[in-house]
């Protein structure tokens, strides 16, 4: 697949911060596997796919979200890891995949996917599983335009889907 | 939403009451600010910027007009996250024009939730009322969303900001300080309402502060 290939259509999404009895019950019976001692921000998420809920967490110096559907079944975690944190051959590929893409580019965050089937979040979290997508948000320019992009890339560093994120205008920070 | 409610009347609630303990202090001036800002896509890596913005000073219980300013900005992209700006700006004031060059450098960087610009300025300012004006000035803002991790349309968010000014005439050098704070309303990606506050502290070399407090209605508006 060309380079160009890879750039999907832009990415809606919509996020909206909910009280706790605003979540469907089986999405907070999962989460309340994870102990009172962590705290966590529900989010209702509107995108192309559809509704789902998002249920975000600080442990142990990561951030998790873990996302559920409408209905709040269990869909995915994804964890935020720091790039320098990763193999140095995997961010050796992620780097020259994202040299092709953009003319220059900077990374600003870094998420590993975790496609798992119903596991509790503390069995997940005890048994140190491995991740089957990685998630990056890049500012980056392309043909003369600069924007901020999410790019779903195989657990081993190549690019599989480019969006274009929401780059909000900056205006009112600068003028 | 009733925690974003009580976050939203908390907020509102410290910029009353801030307003309200500095307006009740003899030294202070007190007025109203409104501002516009225009801008337009020139190329990807370029903008064009217009803003008009009035001062009405408060005096016996009414608002007195104290001047208005025109100022045109080129703005052109140096980095991922940078952009240089030049332009001039008008002011009429007093019944005496004065004209302005400004350049500036700023930065904007996306956190977590938030957001972050620093900009770095200066100015030069001439008229034939006064010898001329050179200003060199620091700001920083930071923004963040009042609902969810970023700003949706139709939501509110909270900005505020600091800035520093070295202002330097013939013989003279003073220092002032602002304080910028403010709720906004995201209309939609080209149309941003601010109100807030924008308090200044000026003279502070001089050893006579004055205090000023503008209340601040500004459009943001992207042709």
């Amino acid at each position: 697949m060309t380079s160009s290939g890879l750039f999907g259509q832009s990415k809606f999404e919509s996020e909206t911060r909910v009280s706790l009895s605003e979540v469907p019950s089986p999405a907070v019976s999962y989460m309340s596997s994870i102990g009172k001692a962590y705290k966590v921000r529900w989010y209702r998420e509107e995108s192309q796919l559809g509704t789902t809920f998002e249920a975000k967490t600080r442990i142990e110096d990561f951030w998790y979200s873990i996302e559920f559907d409408s209905s709040g079944l269990f869909l995915d975690i994804e964890k935020t890891v720091h790039l320098q944190d990763l193999d140095q051959d995997l961010v050796r590929t992620i780097q020259d995949g994202f040299n092709t893409l953009f003319r220059r580019h900077r990374i600003l965050k870094v998420q590993q996917q975790f496609l798992i089937s119903d596991t509790s979040f503390q069995a997940f979290l005890q048994a140190g599983m491995d991740y089957q997508h990685l998630e990056c948000i890049v500012r980056g320019e392309q043909k003369g335009e600069i924007g901020n992009y999410e790019i779903l890339l195989t657990r081993d560093g190549r690019v599989k889907e480019v969006l274009e994120d929401d780059d909000r205008p900056s205006d009112n920070m600068e003028f | 939403m009733r925690s974003q409610r009580i976050l939203h009347w908390r907020l509102t609630t410290v910029l009353l009451f801030l307003s309200l303990s500095l307006f009740s202090q003899n030294q202070l001036g007190f007025g109203l600010l409104p501002r516009m800002n225009l801008s337009s896509q020139i190329t990807g890596q370029s903008q064009v910027v217009f803003g008009a913005e009035s001062r009405f000073q408060s005096s016996n219980n009414a608002f007195d007009h104290a001047l208005t300013d025109l100022k045109i900005l080129f703005s052109q992209r140096v980095g991922l996250r940078s952009k240089v700006n030049a332009g001039y700006l008008i002011r009429f004031r007093d019944g005496v024009i004065f004209h302005r060059l400004i350049q500036q450098y700023g930065t904007v960087r996306k956190l977590n939730q938030s957001r972050i610009s620093h900009r770095i300025a200066s100015d030069q300012t001439f008229s034939s009322a006064t010898d001329p004006i050179f200003r060199l000035r620091y700001r920083a803002v930071w923004e963040i969303p009042l609902s969810g991790d970023k700003i949706n349309w139709k939501e509110l968010y909270f900005k505020t900001g600091g800035e520093i000014l070295g202002i330097f005439q013939p013989g003279s050098a003073d220092m002032e300080i602002r304080i910028l704070p403010a709720v906004g309303y995201e209309l939609n990606s080209n149309n941003k309402l601010e109100m807030g506050l924008d308090y200044r502290m000026s003279k502070l070399l001089a050893n006579r502060v004055e205090n000023k407090l503008w209340a601040s209605l500004t459009w943001y508006f992207i042709l």
